[in-house]
């Protein structure tokens, strides 16, 4: 099927339907919230990637460079902050989410309009007063901000913990935007175990958006009181206990990995159907193990505290129930692979990114298997094994996810197409770039190279130079494909109206949709991402409702 | 006939009476759990108090905020909720009492058997840096 | 939570009923994640129990035990106003319980009164959180904690009854100008289990703190 459009009509679609900026900044209409956030997002992402390049830049050299140390304390601190709480956390649901959520359900729109766009204006608020808290001189605690520290540090910790604390509110507002949506707005014939796959993957999210963030919440502001005021709830000399705030802190922020991750296995299963114009091998197996995963990984957060003075029977069993949460992960991974096997595929760019996310998915999360282990774990935490470990996943299966979603979906949003061989070159720089950045990584850290030091022993010079060459190519790999998504905003060919041959239900709106996505309701017959039949997958009633 | 319209049709037949009577009982059981606590029971008397609050905040639950007539998911939610509190409190205070005992503050139940009773570290004086011990006996 | 000019309903619902049934799972939701952030709190409050059963004791000892006795029942005693001006608004068209919500909030405001007088007496007696303690008795490990933790969860309640007020004023004027019928009562529903909820946290957090 050709992907280019040779009608020349221009219709209404979301996004000419109103102008000016008020009808953009006071838009309810998840479709320009979605933009919204991709914009903010992807400002951050730049941050993030800029504080990146800086560490990777200093650590070419063993001694002083370039930065005092406490600069690179409060580098690496606000790198970690901006892409878990700014970037990952948000990226996929906010964007996507947002923009899919409705289309792929036969809706018209999220269930609170109002709450969406309060949840963005949120989300740039704590953006604001993070970026204010950098400005002021920033944290230098590390994203994990553990006391003692964090509440001792003579660094503007503060607004930055302020900033992530807002930014929490706008996570929960989403994630109950989008379970209410799933729950009660799916169109007539829309069982759930007839929803797509990425809603499973993003409703699984949203769940543990709503529980896990508070926890978040309050722990921050424990923090922030004891800083500005001193009442020393976790100072040892006053009673206090460290130990609690790493509790509290990784109840949270174990789930939170899962906030970053589900979504991108949510857009992998859509796309990998899409791309192989086959029916996902197991159905149920992707979409119970989304909520096994989202349901066990509040059972694992101890795995963070092994060498921390965790009691050893706390270890024993956190030890075991986080290799429990592999085996969704593994299920997943067989399904993907099984979908591929013997699949049509249309070999594009987001192909490139399947397979790299599969590769990078099977070695980040073995590793993650065998840190589970607390005899090995002593050893390797704290270490480059567990920056490596998280940064293959983050960024080997996050990233990879976000590309491969902005790739698929960019037609449907924009209404045109990407250049496909800048695309497929630049992500196989992306592929290899990535690699070169991180597997150094694992030796290093095996290696006994300590994690968030500003100097090291001259025998890890040549890991580190390996690893800051593969991030100058990741990051010109990326820099790549930010421009020419940005240049096909405007210059871009026309696109078809399904110019993957998609069976995704979003694909049966029109291409870019309209401001109500339908003008009449569907009913849904048919199974989502079903190849095996060319049947109509809706039937839509003129005005009908249920 | 759809959720939402069960819902709709269930709160139209609560009568008042209702409201009353769950009234009653709350503030009976909130004097039951003062006098309790005056009696002075130790342990017990701390499980008869949570009991009691536990059965006061299901009464508010259950019938002032509607979940005897509200159906499937919203229930599902509040036990997953308080499950997972549940889960938190546990798992950190099996760690209190399984880890190593000095690993606990100083001046905790578990640290005091092992560490010598003068010299215990005291509550600094407020004026004083965070994280130094106090001066003085 | 979806009001168009046209009326109550919102594009993307079919019937006013889906909207109500959305609204009022929406606020479960919500619920839950207060849960989580005041269980926050109470785990912090186990977990330091644990270590100090009985400077936890002895400090409790401390508190005015009266006023906060006094706060349940007026708390409870509040959640019965609001739980009947719903009833009122859905059977009467709303006058009624516009009164009952002002009654209502009369009582809140009496239990944040309470408790301004309460903090102002323990601060009189030297009982500041944490570090800062200066009533010898409790200038201990566990007593710090004891109060620095008793702050912190009535001083995140009260912040979350002040917005509770507010709430049942908007709800107040709502209902004053008959806004509410049995077709249409979903705001003040949602109102109302936002005021539920703050009497269940107290529902817990008066026994932790004062009686235990």
């Amino acid at each position: 099927m050709p992907p280019a459009a040779s009608e020349p009509a221009s219709p209404v679609t979301y996004l000419n339907a109103t102008r000016g900026v008020r009808a953009w900044l006071l838009t309810r209409d998840h479709k320009r919230i979605a933009l919204l956030f991709m914009a903010l997002v992807t400002l951050n992402f730049l941050l993030g990637g800029l504080f990146a390049m800086t560490l990777r830049v200093k650590l070419l050299f063993p001694g002083p460079f370039m930065i005092e140390p406490i600069t690179y304390n409060r580098i690496f601190t606000l790198h970690g902050v901006i892409m878990v709480w700014l970037f990952m956390i948000p990226a996929i649901p906010t964007i996507f989410g947002n923009f899919m959520l409705p289309l792929m359900l036969g809706a018209k729109d999220l269930a609170f309009p109002r709450l969406n766009l309060l949840s963005f204006y949120i989300y740039a608020i704590g953006s604001l007063v993070t970026l204010w808290g950098m400005v002021q001189g920033g944290a230098d605690t590390g994203w994990t901000f553990y006391t003692p520290y964090s509440t001792t540090t003579p660094t503007q910790i503060v607004p930055v913990l302020m900033g992530v604390f807002i930014v929490g509110f706008s996570t929960i507002l989403t994630g109950l935007n989008f379970i209410v949506t799933t729950h009660t707005l799916r169109a007539p014939g829309m069982k759930w175990m007839r929803m797509p796959l990425f809603v499973w993957g993003i409703y699984a999210t949203s769940v543990i958006q709503v529980l896990a963030t508070p926890v978040l919440g309050l722990v921050l502001l424990l923090v922030a009181f004891e800083h500005a005021f001193g009442w020393g709830l976790f100072d040892p000399a006053v009673g206090g206990d460290p130990l609690l705030f790493q509790h509290l802190f990784w109840f949270y922020s174990h789930p939170a990995v899962y906030i970053m991750v589900l979504p991108s296995f949510a857009v992998m299963s859509e796309v990998v159907c899409a791309y192989a114009h086959k029916n996902i091998f197991n159905y149920k197996a992707i979409a119970y193990s989304s909520l096994g995963i989202a349901f066990v990984g509040f059972f694992t957060w101890g795995h963070h505290m092994f060498v921390s003075g965790l009691s050893t029977f706390d270890s024993g069993v956190f030890g075991v129930l986080s290799m429990l949460v592999g085996i969704f992960t593994a299920i997943k991974v067989f399904n993907w692979v099984g979908t591929f096997y013997k699949g049509s595929i249309d070999f594009r760019a987001p192909v490139v990114y399947v397979l790299g996310l599969l590769f990078y998915l099977v070695f980040g999360g073995m590793t993650g298997i065998a840190v589970a282990t607390t005899s090995l774990d002593v050893h390797w935490n704290d270490t480059y094994f567990i920056v490596a470990h998280f940064h293959f996943i983050m960024v080997g299966v996050t990233i990879m996810a976000f590309l491969m979603g902005l790739h698929y979906w960019y037609p449907k949003m924009f209404g045109r197409l990407y250049p496909e061989r800048a695309a497929l070159v630049a992500s196989v720089v992306i592929a290899f770039g990535f690699v070169a950045t991180f597997l150094p990584q694992f030796l290093l850290g095996n290696g006994g190279m300590l994690r968030r030091y500003y100097s090291y022993p001259e025998k890890y010079q040549a890991l580190h130079v390996l690893s800051t060459a593969g991030a100058s190519l990741l990051f010109l790999g990326l820099a790549t494909v930010l421009t020419y998504l940005v240049v096909s905003l405007r210059w871009g060919e026309r696109a078809a109206h399904n110019p993957w041959g998609s069976k995704g239900f979003e694909w049966l709106s029109a291409t870019p949709p309209p401001p109500s996505n339908y003008e009449e309701l569907p009913r849904f017959t048919g199974e989502p991402h079903d190849y095996s039949t060319t049947e109509p997958q809706a039937v839509t009633e003129p005005g009908a409702p249920s | 006939m759809g959720l939402s319209e069960i819902e709709a049709r269930a709160s139209e037949r609560v009568s008042p009476l209702r409201y009353l009577v769950v009234f009653v009982a709350l503030v009976v059981l909130a004097a039951v759990s003062f006098g309790i606590s005056r009696l002075g029971l130790g342990v017990w008397g701390t499980v008869i108090s949570l009991a009691i609050a536990v059965i006061k905040a299901t009464l508010v639950v259950l019938f002032f905020m509607h979940l005897w007539e509200h159906q499937g998911s919203s229930r599902l939610a509040l036990a997953t909720a308080v499950g997972f509190v549940i889960l938190l409190m546990s798992v950190a205070v099996i760690d209190v009492f399984a880890r190593l005992p000095t690993a606990n503050s100083p001046g905790s139940v578990q640290a005091k058997k092992y560490l010598p009773q003068e010299g215990l570290p005291r509550v600094p004086e407020p004026n004083q840096e965070p994280g130094q011990m106090p001066v003085g006996p | 939570m979806s009001e168009e000019a046209s009326g109550h309903l919102a594009e993307q619902f079919t019937t006013l009923e889906k909207q109500a049934h959305a609204s009022r799972l929406g606020m479960w939701v919500f619920i839950c994640t207060e849960i989580l952030l005041f269980g926050g709190l109470f785990v912090s409050y186990a977990y330091y129990r644990a270590m100090f059963p009985e400077e936890f004791r002895e400090a409790s000892r401390h508190l005015k035990t009266w006023i906060g006795t006094l706060n349940t029942f007026v708390l409870l005693t509040s959640s019965f106003t609001v739980a009947m001006s719903l009833h009122f608004a859905r059977t009467t068209r709303g006058r009624g319980a516009a009164g009952l919500l002002a009654l209502s909030i009369g009582l809140a405001l009496l239990f944040l009164a309470f408790k301004g007088y309460e903090y102002s007496q323990d601060f009189a007696e030297g009982l500041f959180p944490g570090r800062l303690v200066r009533e010898p008795a409790l200038r201990n490990p566990g007593g710090g904690i004891f109060l620095g933790l008793y702050y912190m969860m009535t001083g995140l309640h009260a912040i979350h009854v002040t917005i509770g007020i507010g709430v049942l004023a908007v709800m107040g004027v709502l209902a004053s100008r008959g806004a509410f019928s049995a077709h249409y009562d979903t705001p003040l529903e949602l109102g109302a289990m936002y005021w539920h909820l703050v009497d269940a946290i107290w529902i817990f957090l008066w026994p932790l703190l004062y009686l235990l």
